[in-house]
């Protein structure tokens, strides 16, 4: 609004002081155009994001997902003098058990208005344009039944005068932005044969008039599916199922008796990257289920814990790279999958990388999906010797096993006692949204570091119709105290790690890069965090006394930069920083 | 006014078409009569009228009311101005969708409109109705027998009545 506003004031000045006939009437003509122009999110500008430094308009920013910022203002000099400049509180704090209301997404900014929401799936929209406080313009709280659920949300999305969100009941719902009146509201979550419910949590894609949204939840036995819906109806045009029905290519990697496919998981649990020039949108995949018998579901388990990559307009799988077939450590592969171009040995590449849960960087031909590098980047991995050089498969990988074996040590099959692997069930990175700087050509993950151990688990199935019998199966033990986090920067024309920190516990939040040589992050124990971009030496923090799950964002109101995060949410493993009170508000910061 | 009030409530509610039946959303209701509408304030928990809160304005008793489900739905979205009772459609008098009147138009009448614990969805709205279809309207008197069923529980209440 504030830029809009300024040119549409430039148009109209020298028609106010104008004498003559002819700029009187195109006077007239621009005060029209200035009260009846709206400038809604559109398709343009969505493809632009990135351009609007002023705003931040998409949940990782722009359609790479890069979470880049060109704002300079605070920068490695400056950033020394920020300090909080408005903090507002929000709701959702009823009824959120020990995670708290898990409010793991960041604000958008349109034009000095912020829109952002809470894990019960309340939307606010925010006048951010008072540097010394923000006034809530609207709440909508879409009304969702708090018994069964959690509240969790990964974020929110805006297409053109609609704010959309899709909520933990299998809802989705359009709000006007400007009332705050829900113009639409689908119930397109189901509860399937086996009593288990589908549920959004990744922030929905605007794209070209289509929300695309994805069911994440696959660990409660679900299948995981993407779907594209019209953006001003909520109307479903197309829908892609992650473990494929019998006939459906991908089903052969079932290969069991008892149609384990129908709660093979693979649920889509953080928000994809868009491709303009394929049309391809691009989600990364979470684990098989059951996560920790593979014995219960023999094949490599297509299309879990992979890469996907979507045609727009038809739904239909373009390409896909699977990272961890036939995986037991719960390895999703959800987390974001950055698509940009760079040199690699010297040869241009349109890539994407993705720091994978099960503890390295993989950098894939974003065209077709094959495999270009991969490059260990937790401390430690033991799961894998590593990876072949010319297909990215772990090393060990036989396409002709039905259970694959991988390193024995590091595997619990069925009967096993624990057995101690690295990284741990978290990560590596799980969902925090990465970053990358595409000057400097670095890109960012948080995440955590660190082994765990689990035991083999043996699952039932209710019939040969499929089904987990969840009374009869066997349950793991585990441990979840032998793990840290970790902030890792990875050189990607080079294809190595360029510097790591590590933080005592593991980072739950999601990166953030900008112009200004910094990188941002927020931290399990209240901190805010920000790094030299490039050898990750500390250069600010300050403490907001509450556990952050948010990743931060900046954007700009005038001449003015700012820093915004929204808390919270504790992650129960590992269980550090106890008396830390949850909360659900927002914390803006500026320079002086 | 107030004759008018109800006349004009009763006269749409014959009109209204019924709209989609949100089917055996007795818990969500449960849940937001109790906590999220306070309805219990005003109507009691048992919907007889007998409030929580003396300070609040007098509930009517719901386990008589003659009001069918579309009236009742009526009667929550747009609430009945100078009675007491709050809209819980956040835009029942923003934009004349109710009757053709605005905020301005009550207050020219005298009329206030009192704000809700928190504004209600449509769906929610629903749910509360199948509620008190369930579980109040037409119940008769709240016995012992029937309080136990309604908490689940033999809760304190309880014990005072028969």
């Amino acid at each position: 609004m504030l830029i809009v506003a300024r040119t549409v004031r430039r148009l109209a000045r020298p028609v106010l002081l104008g004498t003559l006939a002819a700029l009187a009437l195109s006077s007239s003509a621009g005060a029209q155009v200035r009260r009846d122009y709206r400038m809604t999110v559109n398709a343009d500008r969505l493809l632009g994001a990135q351009n609007e430094s002023q705003n931040w308009l998409m949940m990782n920013g722009d359609y790479a997902g890069m979470r880049y910022s060109r704002l300079t203002q605070i920068n490695r000099e400056t950033v020394k003098g920020l300090r909080m400049t408005w903090a507002l509180a929000l709701g959702g704090m009823a009824d959120v058990g020990p995670n708290g209301p898990e409010n793991e997404m960041n604000p958008l900014v349109d034009n000095g208005f912020m829109y952002t929401g809470d894990g019960w799936g309340t939307v606010y929209k925010i006048d951010a344009r008072d540097s010394g406080k923000g006034d809530l313009v609207w709440t909508t709280d879409p009304g969702v039944q708090h018994a069964g659920h959690a509240p969790r949300t990964r974020g929110i999305a805006l297409w053109e005068d609609l704010v959309i969100t899709n909520l933990v009941d299998g809802r989705v719902v359009a709000i006007n932005r400007d009332s705050g009146e829900i113009v639409w509201d689908k119930q397109i979550g189901v509860v399937d044969a086996f009593g288990n419910a589908e549920a959004f949590w990744a922030a929905p894609v605007a794209v070209e008039g289509k929300v695309i949204i994805a069911n994440g939840a696959g660990d409660a036995g679900t299948r995981g599916w993407v779907a594209a819906l019209e953006a001003r109806t909520g109307k479903e045009l197309w829908r892609w199922y992650v473990v494929p029905g019998p006939g459906e290519p991908g089903h052969e990697t079932w290969k069991d008796d008892h149609n384990a496919w129908k709660s093979g998981g693979g649920g889509i649990w953080q928000t994809g990257s868009y491709d303009p020039e394929t049309r391809l949108v691009i989600y990364g995949t979470g684990n098989p289920v059951p996560q920790y018998d593979p014995e219960a579901r023999p094949g490599d388990n297509l299309y879990t814990n992979s890469a996907v990559a979507l045609n727009i307009d038809t739904g239909k799988l373009a390409w896909y790279y699977q990272y961890t077939p036939n995986d037991s450590w719960d390895y999703d592969e959800v987390g974001s999958h950055i698509l940009l171009d760079t040199e690699i040995g010297g040869v241009k590449r349109k890539v994407l990388t993705h720091f994978g849960r099960n503890g390295f960087f993989y950098t894939l031909d974003r065209t077709n999906g094959n495999f270009i590098g991969g490059l260990k980047y937790t401390n430690e991995l033991t799961w894998t010797k590593g990876l072949d050089r010319e297909t990215g498969k772990p090393l060990e990988y036989d396409p002709k096993r039905d259970v694959q074996a991988y390193v024995k040590e590091a595997r619990a099959l069925r009967g096993d006692p624990q057995k101690r692997t690295c990284p741990t069930w978290h990560g590596g990175v799980s969902h925090q949204p990465a970053a990358y700087n595409p000057l400097k050509k670095i890109a960012y993950g948080v995440g955590a570091e660190g082994c765990f151990a689990t035991s083999g688990t043996e699952t039932f199935y209710l019939s040969k119709d499929g089904g987990i019998d969840r009374k009869k199966s066997q349950n793991r033990s585990f441990t979840s105290d032998l793990y840290y986090g970790g902030i890792t920067a990875v050189d990607v024309a080079n294809q190595k790690v360029l510097a790591k920190v590590t933080t005592e516990i593991e980072v739950r939040s999601g990166a953030l890069a900008t112009a200004g040589g910094l990188l941002f992050t927020a931290l399990q124990d209240g901190s805010i965090v920000a790094y030299n971009d490039e050898t990750l030496e500390e250069l600010w923090r300050f403490n907001v006394g509450t556990p952050l799950k948010g990743a931060p964002v900046t954007y700009a109101v005038g001449p003015k930069q700012y820093l915004a995060v929204e808390t919270s949410g504790r992650h129960v493993h590992p269980v550090k920083y106890d008396n830390l009170q949850a909360s659900s508000y927002l914390f803006v910061f500026a320079l002086n | 006014m107030l004759v008018r009030w109800c006349a004009v409530v009763a006269a749409l509610a014959v009109s209204l078409s019924a709209p989609a039946r949100a089917q055996g959303n007795v818990s969500l209701g449960t849940e937001i009569w109790r906590t999220k509408g306070a309805c219990q304030g005003c109507h009691g928990w048992a919907g007889d009228g007998r409030k929580m809160d003396s300070q609040l304005p007098d509930g009517a008793n719901l386990r008589e009311t003659a009001l069918d489900r579309d009236a009742l739905i009526l009667t929550i979205k747009c609430g009945r101005p100078g009675r007491g009772m709050p809209a819980f459609d956040k835009f029942a008098y923003t934009d004349g969708r109710w009757y053709g009147m605005k905020l301005a138009d009550l207050q020219k009448d005298g009329l206030t409109l009192a704000d809700p614990a928190a504004p209600l969805q449509p769906r929610e709205i629903e749910a509360v109705v199948d509620f008190l279809a369930a579980k109040v309207i037409g119940q008769g008197p709240m016995t012992r027998a029937k309080c136990i069923a309604f908490w689940g529980e033999d809760v304190a209440v309880c014990g005072a009545l028969h």
